[in-house]
Formats: structure tokens, sequence, C-alpha cells
């Protein structure tokens, strides 16, 4: 039977269970990876996934089934919906619960599949680990290579009660390589990534030499001193920040009151450098998708505009409560979370940011860990230099930085003209004013 | 599961037919339920269950994996070909060639000691239990609470083992994990605190837990920490309570001593095998068989008995972690360390119950010799990078040492610093013991489920990521 039809199957049957609602999300997909380690072929692995959540609601109260080796699965549609019937009415009742969501037609976005990807063979993908070695170890001889290749191809079919039917396929390629080079008890050591989900838009052959760069340039780390200095984003550092910004607009959060935003929506918290806004239908993006998880569908959301918190991230439960529009962010799991997150670029290049500061601690690859509750910050520095009269001096080791979000917010002075770019994703370079480091 | 014995054992069978140097097939049946209470309602109850194989071969030096999602025959016959297939298509890139260590086949079957068997306990019977938590945490909460959440989980495993050197393994545990975490605000300014339990075993946990006790204990840190200020910056003393000494053992230590990455020269103990790479005080455990602990199993993934490893043993640098593999490649005894997350991972080396092992001090002498710094506690999450030995702990709650005092209570905060300088840094060693931690390690996208403990542990100076005063 076909997955959308199996989904719809068991959607009607969970309804005639009694429920009020019910929704299936299905896969069905290969996976092939290949792991390098130091070098050498790892193992070359395939997995075969194909599985089913169901999700009936009595009254509110959500019960939730997930079972995988769904083709193998001898129960019928009938039997899942009576255990999650089952489970929802053992459940407490939650009027806060309004509807799931109504289908909505809308076309797919474009290049979320790609054929050339799903036919890459297991053969295909030890060739592009083994290049990313070969490339690492053109840059130094001895360097210890970790890699990575993963491709997932597969089908996902949503169904609900409310007239969603939606199966698209979706492809992915990652390639990401970790070097380490020693020089006797010294060590350097660098990460490097290239994601698509269609095969021109990775460009795998430079992430091993790029990697193994990066670690040479982390020989040398030395101390810093105890205390409160700029702090320059990179690219890689710095979309982590933004989708760590995105991701705090959860609106489940807020209206649970475990966020550092509650009470601020609307609110001017961060410099006006600051605005970011979601959006899924950009054309290849790796978070791309008309439709979230439990089909609804998506909208472009401005969350910080000119550093006012502008708007939450919603799914069909917190749209509800709120009585507020859907904005589409449901994950698989039941949360929320933002998908291709972009910032608004400034004036000057990374590199204009960078010689025109005295001195600043400058992070290549790391999150600032926010508690997304007290939006304290207290975090490592892994990937570390100090800038010093506008220039990269030296690698940092054994650093770490404090503050609070808002402080970070209020602090960011500038956002690079040029980026990083990756599919759905623009990784500029950002300035923070001040943030506590503490060294030696 | 005595259909996936005998499909185990058949395709292992045909395997050892095909020339291969080694199989295995692992079947994993796994049936998990769960239910969330956040604020006064118990509205999300799931269930999942789960069932599939697979087949790792190694042939010509190079390994080849597949997973499927099913117990069918023709199906693991299909994939023990693709397996072979694969392990042929990168046999070229393939510089370092797999081995496997000699080791005497096992053939066992295991059940994990449980009271009360999950299985048996009706769902509103664990939302009933769990409501009588997070009515707990709101009663303390009072007027501060502005959310409460009780997490209830209990999951199953079932998984049999079954390779060419005559291994026959079948082992089943329970494992169950309740965690309370509550939200608390004052004066515009909102603090968390969280407080968990894990244990192999049956429901009988939740049934002798305590919801005062319990919820009381999450509710508490996060009262502490409203009234906390944050902690100093810089390089200082550091005192870790129980749990952190155990996160801090796990992460700076344990990781490091996972033998694939001393192979693949990631690890910083790499030609360290004997030396003295610590004080003298320390001595670092990591024991799967300690009945009840969340990182309890007597037989590891490979069907390998699980044995005691002492890391370290007063400083000396003992003993790493080991798979099949990695025994054979460093020449060292298999001692049972290979766990996979499920049927749809390789097994790789993993840690299971860490600890630093007791000393003589006391937390009073400890806090008495420190002018100035901060003592630790209530351990929550940490990374490391082990090719530099560069790790982060972070603790939910600190207090200020001074003169010789504990004086103020400090908010959340994390630490860092460098392996092998700071286990040389440890300079007093408790006489407690606790290793009651749960925790779920992730290590190349497989999450396995873990404990941490120790006494407490004095370290003369360590970067602490505070706030300039």
């Amino acid at each position: 039977m076909e997955l959308l039809d199996f989904a719809r199957e068991t959607v009607d049957e969970t309804c005639k269970a009694g429920a009020d609602f019910a929704d299936v999300y299905a896969g069905r997909g290969r996976h092939v990876s290949v792991e390098v380690e130091n070098g050498s072929i790892r193992s070359t692995d395939v997995g075969r996934t194909d599985s089913l959540t169901l999700r009936a609601f009595v009254g509110g109260g959500r019960g939730k089934l997930s079972i995988s080796g769904l083709q193998a699965l001898d129960t019928s549609p009938s039997e899942l919906a009576r255990q999650a019937v089952e489970m929802a009415r053992a459940a407490d009742r939650d009027p806060d619960f309004r509807s799931l969501p109504h289908f909505q037609e809308h076309q797919e976005v474009e290049g979320l599949y790609d054929e050339k990807v799903e036919n890459l063979s297991p053969a295909d993908a030890v060739q592009i680990a083994g290049r990313a070695v070969d490339e690492a170890r053109a840059v130094d001889p001895q360097a210890i290579v970790m890699a990575e290749v993963s491709i997932s191809a597969g089908i996902g079919a949503i169904a609900n009660s409310l007239g969603v039917a939606i199966q698209r396929p979706s492809s992915s390629i990652e390639h990401g390589v970790f070097a380490v080079i020693r020089r006797g008890d010294d060590t350097g050591a660098f990460y490097d990534f290239d994601a698509g989900r269609n095969l021109d838009d990775v460009d795998l052959a430079p992430v091993g030499r790029s990697a193994a760069e990066g670690a040479l340039t982390f020989l040398g780390a030395r101390r810093i001193e105890t205390r409160p200095m700029p702090v320059i984003l990179g690219p890689l550092s710095s979309y982590s920040l933004m989708k760590t910004l995105a991701a705090a607009a959860n609106a489940e959060s807020i209206q649970r009151r475990r966020s550092y935003l509650v009470g601020r929506l609307g609110d001017k918290i961060g410099s006006s450098n600051l605005t970011i806004r979601d959006d899924a239908f950009v054309p290849r993006g790796l978070s791309s998708g008309a439709y979230d998880a439990e089909g609804a569908l998506r909208r472009r959301v401005a969350i910080w505009e000119e550093g006012r918190f502008a708007a939450m991230l919603h799914n069909s439960y917190t749209a509800g409560k709120a009585d507020a529009e859907n904005s589409g962010h449901a994950t698989r799991s039941g949360g929320i979370a933002p998908t291709n997150v972009f910032i608004e670029l400034g004036k000057k290049t990374a590199a204009e940011i960078i010689s025109d500061i005295d001195e600043a601690l400058y992070i290549n690859l790391g999150s600032l860990s926010i508690h997304p509750t007290s939006g304290d910050i207290s975090t490592s520095v892994d990937f570390g230099y100090k800038i010093e009269k506008g220039r990269f001096a030296y690698p940092v080791a054994n650093a770490m930085l404090a503050g609070h979000v808002f402080d970070l917010l209020a602090g960011i002075e500038a956002v690079s003209s040029d980026y990083r770019s990756e599919p759905g994703a623009v990784m500029p370079t950002i300035l923070i004013s001040s943030l506590d480091i503490a060294g030696s | 599961m005595a259909d996936a014995k005998d499909i185990a054992e058949e395709v292992v069978y045909l395997a050892g037919q095909r020339k291969v140097d080694f199989a295995e097939v692992r079947v994993v049946e796994d049936s998990t339920a769960s239910t969330l209470v956040e604020d006064g309602r118990a509205d999300k109850v799931a269930q999942s269950q789960g069932r599939g194989a697979c087949v790792r071969v190694l042939v010509e030096g190079a390994w080849g994996f597949v997973s499927i999602d099913t117990l069918s025959r023709r199906q693991l016959l299909a994939a023990l070909d693709d397996s072979i297939e694969l392990a042929r298509a990168s046999a070229e890139r393939v510089s370092d060639p797999g081995m496997v260590a000699e080791a005497a086949a096992t053939v066992a079957e295991s059940t994990a000691p449980f009271g009360h068997d999950v299985r048996t306990v009706d769902v509103k019977e664990k939302l009933l239990a769990v409501k009588r938590l997070e009515e707990a945490a709101r009663k303390h909460g009072g007027s501060l609470l502005v959310n409460s959440a009780v997490t209830y989980n209990d999951v199953v495993v079932r998984e049999v083992v079954a390779n060419t050197r005559g291994t026959l393994v079948e082992q089943e545990s329970s494992r169950v994990f309740a965690a309370c975490r509550v939200a608390l605000s004052k004066d515009g300014m909102t603090q968390m605190g969280y407080e968990r339990k894990g244990v192999v075993g049956g429901f009988e946990m939740i049934e002798e837990l305590s919801a005062d006790d319990f919820s009381l204990r999450a509710v508490e840190k996060a009262k502490i920490l409203l009234s906390a200020r944050p902690a100093p910056a810089g390089t200082m003393p550091v005192i870790f309570d129980p749990s952190a000494t155990g996160l801090f053992t796990h992460e700076a230590l344990g990781h490091n001593a996972e033998a694939d990455g001393v192979w693949s020269g990631q690890s910083l103990l790499v030609g360290r095998m004997g030396q003295q790479i610590a004080a003298d005080c320390v001595t670092i455990i990591d024991e799967p068989a300690m009945e009840g602990k969340f990182g309890y199993y007597l037989f590891d993934s490979e069907g390998t008995p699980a044995s005691r490893r002492v890391i370290i043993e007063n400083g000396v640098l003992k003993e790493f972690l080991h798979t099949l593999e990695t025994a054979a490649r460093l020449g060292a005894a298999p001692n049972g360390a290979a766990r996979a997350e499920g049927h749809a991972a390789r097994p790789i080396v993993r840690m299971s119950n860490t600890y630093t092992a007791p000393g003589s001090d006391s937390l009073d002498a400890m806090i008495k010799s420190i002018d100035r710094g901060v003592y630790l506690k209530d351990a929550q999450g940490g990374y490391v990078f082990t090719e530099r030995g560069q790790f982060t702990c972070k603790a939910g709650q600190a207090v200020m040492i001074e003169k010789g005092e504990l004086t103020e209570p400090l908010r959340d905060v994390s630490v860092a610093g460098l392996t092998l300088e700071i286990l040389k840094n440890v300079e007093m060693v408790g006489s407690d013991l606790e290793v009651d931690w749960p925790g779920f390690c992730g290590k190349s996208g497989q999450s396995v489920p873990t404990a941490i403990g120790g006494p407490h542990l004095k370290v003369s100076s360590m970067v602490v990521g505070g706030r300039l005063q």
C-alpha cells in the first residue's frame, strides 16, 4: 500500500475509534553513511527505515504511538488506532487544544529532492570520503582525518482528519571533516562541512582541505587574560547564534513562561543591527518545505526587526491557544523550531570589521549556549583567535566567555556585508561590543 | 525471541559459508512508554514500538553494515549480501584494515533485575504517579512558580547478538527515568531548577520516589538561583560535588580512554599507557555491572562480557575501553565496552557507569583549604574535544568560597580545563561516593544511557566562566 494511503486509512480508523482529531506522519527511506577514522574508511553503512507516528486527540488530550518496521508490521490500522485512542482517553483533557491544521493548497518548494543524490551508491560515498582524506593530507601529510559522508533519500507522508494529505520525496547529502594536526605536544584541530539537498549545491572536494588548513591555524594556542572584550563571531559561529535567537521565539516556551522572552513581544531588546527572519520557502534550502510536520502551511516570519522582538513561531497548539495565526513551525517531535534563518546584512565586509578593531576575541566555530530560561551565557571558547590591532594575532587556549543575552543583543555592533553561503543559509560575521572573557 | 535467535544464527552460519572474516547479526526489539505532566495537566501520553536487525561483516579488511526495520528472514539474507558488497566497495580506500580480537565465544542469556515490571503497569497508573510528582512541584513552588513539568519514560529492550566466532547472547533490560523541571520567577527574573532519577529496574523506582523530596529538590534549586549572583570569572580553585566529579570524570578522562580515539590518534592518551597522567590520589573506574545504575549491562552489543575497567589507578593510566576491534588493534583483552543505540547503529566504544573512586579527604577540609574559589554542584552537561583534552562542564548550582568558608550562592556556571593539566591539579579526593546521576551520552550520532558520580573533589586551579565583578 502507498504510504499516504496507509496514513489516511490510519487517520480514518483513529477517528472511527473515537478520536476528535488524528494525524499521521509516515516515512520510508534509505540512508548511506561512510565513516573515516584516521584517514582510513572505518565502515560503510546502509540503513533502511520505515516508520509511522500516529497522534489521536480526545478532548485535547493526546495519545501518540510511534512504530518502526511498518512494512513488516502485522498490526492493522484499526489496531494502531485503538491503542492511540486508548492513550488519548487516559490523558487529561486540554481545553487549550483547539484544532489540528486544515489543508491549504500550495505548491511545494522547488529543489527538495534530487534523483542524483538518491542514485549515489555507497561506492560513490566512499570516493567522496577518500577525496577528503587526500585533500587534507595534501595540506599536511601527517594530518589525522576523521570524516563522514551521509546521504539520505526517502518519502514522507502527512495526513490528518481535517483533509491534510501530503506526500513528498526529499534528499540530502552532508559531508563533514575534522582534521587534527600535531606538532609534538601542540595540537591544532578544525572542522568543516558542506551540505545540500541537491548534488549540484555541494562542493565536496574542498572540505578536507579547509578543515586541515583551519587545523594549522590553531597550532600554538595561548591563554588570554581575564577581562571584558569585544567578540567577533565568524560565519559558522554567527549562524549558530542566529538559529538560537530564532529558536527563542518558540511560542510554547513563552506561553509556558519558561523563556527569557516572556512578556517581551514588541519590545526593542537588541541593537538596530538585529533583523532576523525565518523563511521556509527558499528553493533548495536545507530546512525548506511548504508544510510543517503537522501539514500546516508555513509562513515567512520576521522574528527580530531592528532589535525589536517582533513575532513568535507557532505550531497548531500554540496558535490555537493564543488565537493567533499558525506560522507552521511544528516539528515531528511535537515541538516548534525555526527553518531557514536569515539576518539583515550590514555595510562593512568581515575584513573591514576585523581591521577596524583594536582588540577582540574571534570565535570561528561554536555556539554561545544561551540559557533558554534565564538568558545567562557561560560557555567555552573552543575555536577562538585573539585579534590585536586589526589582525589575527594567535589562537586562544582554554578560555571562556560569559554575559547575558540582553547585553549581547544590545551589543550587536555590526553584521558583515559578505557571508558564507549554504543552501537556505546566509552566514555573515557579527561584531558584539563586549562580553566577559575568562582566561588566565 | 526464539525466532530472532534462530534467524540470527542462520544468517551468521550462512555468512560463514561466504568466507567473510567476521560477521555479526543483532536483532533488537524495544518498547517505550512516556508521559508529560505540565502545569497540572497530564495531556501527553506516548508509546513506541521498534523492531529491527542489522548485519555487520568484515571482508578483506573492510567493514560493511546494513540495518533494516524488519525481522524478515528474506530481508535479513538480502542485508547479508548487501553488507558484503558494501565492504568490498570500500576495500580500496581502507589503508588500515579492520580486525577482530580472538575472544572466547560467549553463549548466555541475561535479564537485568527489576522489581515491578513496567509492562504490567497500566498507563493510567503511570499517569497518576507522575501527576503526584508534578503536584508536589506546584505545591512547593507556590506563588513563585511559573512553569512545572515532570517527564516519565520507560523502555524495555531485548537484544540478540550472534557472530561467526560462536557468540550467541540474548539479553533484556528495562530502564525507568523521571525528571522534574520547574521555572520560578521573582522581580522580573526567571530561573530553572531540574532534578532527575533513572535506573535499570522497574516501576518500583517511581513508587519508592518521595514526591516531596524529588520535586522539592528541583524547586529549591530554582529558589536559590533567584537570589544568587553570577559566579566570578577567571582561574581559581574549585570543589566538585559528586555529580560534578562524575561529569568531569566522564568528559575530561572517560572519552579520552575510549580506544577508538586512541587508535585513530584523536585521543590525547596515545602513547601514555602505564604513565603517571594524574595526581596520585586519582583512581577512575568504568563499571557496567553496577546493579540498578543507569549505565548497567552484563554483556555489550558485541556479546562480550562487561568487565570492570580501572582506567586510572593512583594516577597511572592502566586500561582503555574496548570493542572487539580496538582490543585487536591495541593488543588488549576485550572488556565489553561496545555499545550500539538500537539496531540501526554499529557498536562503538562507549562508557557505562563512570566514577572517580573515593579517597580520604572531607568536604570541610577542602573548603577550609581555599581562600577564594567556587564549589560546583548539580552537574548538568558537558563535552570534550579529545584531541586537545579541552573539556567544559556545566553546573546548575554553585557556592562562593571565601577565606575557607562557603559564603553566598552563585548562579549556574560552566568551567573549562585541559584534561592532562586538571588531572594533575586534583589535590584532594573525598571519602564519600555517589554514582547516582543518570544521563544520555552522545557520540557519533548515537545516544546511550550512562551514569556518573564520585566523591567530592578539589582541583587547585581551573577556568570559571563567570562574570567580571
